[in-house]
């Protein structure tokens, strides 16, 4: 069967009533944490993730895809109207989306934000149908050549640990260490287990998710002084047909530039969303007004963010390397519903894949639809006191863990993983290396002894074929350009502090506004 | 990490409610000086050395070789090595005052916000335990309540957002969802009413 007869099957199987109930109930429920002080999309999906385990495999994943797109446009929305983004790679709609708000056109950057979001999501689908093919052309790997991929996914490391890359490492190791507890994929011997049978089958990778992320934001969120920011006026929410003319442009090239920088291993979203800003601010017939509100600034960064995070999903789908922390609990979420994201997952459940991949679709037209007449719901919830926030969020991460084995310890390794994921950030480390390394810690020894074992005790099988030799190689040389990314995020911050000193009116600068989530 | 909004912010206590038009955001209320960082770095690489020595002794009690094959101990010794020299590293970074230290670092705890986060945490730490005994119905509705006043919530405001969770959770799961959860002391008349 050919990918478009498979994907068309997959639209039959996400059109059926239940799959589009849980699609739609994702983006709703993404859209909701996604507003919440503090929640971006890892910490969003990390909390919903336990709903998911519920319900069967394909809906289940469905629903964590809507989750994540939701989220990331609850974070627009925050990015607009309040000037608080919901994850990094908001910050660029902020410099002209809270702009446009104050001027009570904040109505017309969202629908355009959202227009943008759905343009560049729908190109990077397209990008991932057409990637399809490259998974099943690499169904017939080995164990050394998965060896290589665990291998290329560790380096990525280095792209997700920022400006601390022995932090990060330190990071990496110390996940790596918390997949080793429980059977030993070898000889089936416990370690670190200390003898308690709630280990054996490992620590949890969802409660440690949600503590790491989720409960260690909150609890930071307790020691900040509540600031109710002034909510700008939505005003008339349709766009102008002059705000949809000048948008056109915008959302083209910030298609094209998120989808190649997501393939990027573990290039930040803020890379894609800044340098799609700097180019309309310099490209752009409406260059006059950035500063002042220039609907390109919405367009352009929104439709490079969306278009980034499907493209991301194109190693992990393709060779099951996730690249971002957002992958990396998605990727967690196939693991405890039995599938594994990569070749396999064509070769052996290709209604799954393909299932998911018009789910992504699907889920994206909900949301263009759904966000326009919901966007003056989303505004009550911003005005919940955070004090009752804090508990109804702890209260659900609670009823997370639990639900996720039905047992309390689970409980206590949220609240574990939530102390040392606070700790973590007060020490400016980054944690996004765990989620990435804990996913990967089980492929690589596996892969490893697998590969020794056929080769009988061969270290030099890992590199005797041209793909695991080339990944490696590959994994080499992310390693060694830590020091360019280094140069390479110092540059970005320079041109972000330029963008934000520029003057916009009459001895005005616009302010840098910080993310809601680390 | 601080969080501004717009230059028209308006700046409440925490659990206040938001006044008209307005959201709620957070904003940090101290900053590390250089030398505490540096000790607090210090202390963190410190335990990530210990953390991978501990990890190094563990992996005696396994063989690290097995018929010419990597054996259980094999991955734990090369983690395990790997963390202490990259730890040292981090050691030596911080000592010599080579961790950046600017405005995206999150801020240090202060004294009255780490004793309510500590108490939250019991509380999460008490439900774990109470969560079979009492039923979630009941450990959910106080959790909930202590979490919100701990937050400085209105005791007006905590008791139904704790008892409101409670209810619409637990008949959430296990009616729509189908997933049984603990009734423990409730389970009399959870049956009858269920």
């Amino acid at each position: 069967m050919d990918i478009f007869a498979q994907l068309l099957a997959g639209f039959q199987e996400v059109l059926s009533p239940v799959n589009l109930l849980f699609a739609l109930a994702g983006c709703v429920l993404g859209m909701v944490v996604g507003i919440l002080p503090g929640f971006g999309p890892p910490a969003a999906m990390a909390l919903l993730l336990p709903v998911t385990y519920v319900v069967g495999p394909i809906p289940g994943i469905i629903m964590i895809a809507a989750i994540l797109y939701g989220s990331m446009y609850g974070g627009t929305i925050t990015a607009v109207l309040l000037n608080v983004p919901g994850e990094p790679s908001s910050v660029a709609t902020t410099l002209e989306g809270y702009t446009l708000a104050k001027q009570g056109r904040g109505g017309p950057a969202l629908v355009i934000a959202a227009a943008g979001s759905f343009v560049g999501a729908t190109v990077g689908i397209v990008g991932m149908v057409l990637a399809a093919p490259l998974a099943i052309a690499v169904v017939g790997l080995g164990a050394r050549d998965y060896f290589a991929i665990g291998v290329l996914g560790l380096s990525l490391v280095v792209g997700l640990s920022g400006r601390n890359v022995v932090k990060g490492l330190v990071c990496a190791l110390i996940g790596l260490a918390i997949g080793l507890v429980g059977l030993d994929p070898v000889l089936g011997t416990p370690r670190f287990t200390g003898g308690m049978p709630e280990l054996f089958d490992g620590i949890d990778l969802v409660a440690v998710v949600m503590g790491l992320f989720g409960l260690s934001e909150m609890l930071i969120g307790l020691e900040h002084r509540a600031t109710s920011g002034r909510l700008t006026k939505l005003g008339r929410i349709a766009p102008t047909k002059e705000d949809w003319r000048r948008s056109v442009g915008p959302m083209a090239r910030g298609s094209v530039i998120g989808f190649f920088t997501g393939l990027l291993p573990g290039s930040p979203g803020t890379a894609a969303t800044f340098f799609s800003y700097a180019l309309e601010r310099r490209v752009s017939k409406g260059r006059a007004q950035f500063g002042r509100g220039a609907i390109e600034g919405v367009a352009g960064p929104e439709t490079a963010n969306n278009s980034l995070g499907i493209a991301t999903m194109i190693p992990m789908f393709t060779l099951g390397i996730p690249s971002s922390v957002t992958m990396a609990i998605m990727m967690g979420a196939f693991i405890v519903h039995g599938l594994t994201p990569g070749p396999l997952l064509f070769r052996d459940h290709p209604d799954v894949a393909w299932a998911i991949i018009a789910s992504l679709f699907v889920g994206n037209v909900i949301l263009l639809v759904l966000n326009v007449p919901l966007i003056r719901v989303w505004l009550y919830i911003l005005k919940i006191p955070y004090s009752i926030l804090f508990a109804l969020v702890v209260g659900l991460m609670i009823l997370g863990a639990f639900l996720v084995t039905g047992a309390a310890f689970n409980i206590l390794v949220l609240l574990v993983s939530g102390i040392f994921g606070y700790v973590l950030r007060k020490l400016d480390v980054p944690l996004a290396p765990i989620a990435l390394t804990m996913v990967l810690g089980s492929i690589l020894e596996e892969n490893l002894v697998r590969a020794l074992l056929l080769s009988d005790g061969d270290v030099g099988t890992l590199v005797g074929s041209p793909f695991s030799a080339t990944l490696l190689t590959g994994a080499v040389l992310v390693l060694c350009s830590a020091p360019l990314l280094a140069l390479l995020r110092t540059r970005l911050e320079r041109r972000r502090a330029r963008l934000m000193a520029a003057p916009t009116r009459a001895g005005e600068t616009t302010s840098l506004p910080t993310t809601k989530s680390s | 990490m601080s969080l501004r909004t717009g230059a028209d912010d308006v700046v409440g206590q925490p659990g206040d409610a938001a006044p008209d038009g307005a959201a709620t955001s957070t904003e940090s209320l101290v900053s590390w000086t250089p030398r505490a960082f540096r000790i607090a770095n210090v202390c963190g690489a410190a335990a990530a050395a210990a953390l991978a020595a501990a990890i190094l002794i563990a992996s005696q009690d396994f063989a690290f070789r097995v018929r010419d094959l990597p054996g259980p101990a094999f991955f734990p010794v090369v983690i395990g090595v790997g963390l202490l020299g990259l730890s040292l590293a981090w050691l030596v970074l911080s000592i010599a005052g080579r961790i950046p230290l600017d405005d995206e670092v999150e801020a240090p705890p202060d004294r009255s916000a780490a004793i309510r986060a500590i108490a939250s945490l019991g509380v999460v730490a008490a439900s774990a335990f109470a969560l079979q005994p009492l039923g979630y119905p009941l450990t959910t509705a106080i959790a909930v309540t202590v979490l919100a006043l701990l937050a400085r919530a209105r005791l007006r405001a905590a008791i139904p957002a704790g008892v409101g969770f409670a209810v619409l959770s637990f008949l959430l799961v296990t009616t729509a969802l189908g997933v049984q959860l603990p009734t423990g002391v409730l389970r009399p008349l959870l049956v009858g009413l269920l």
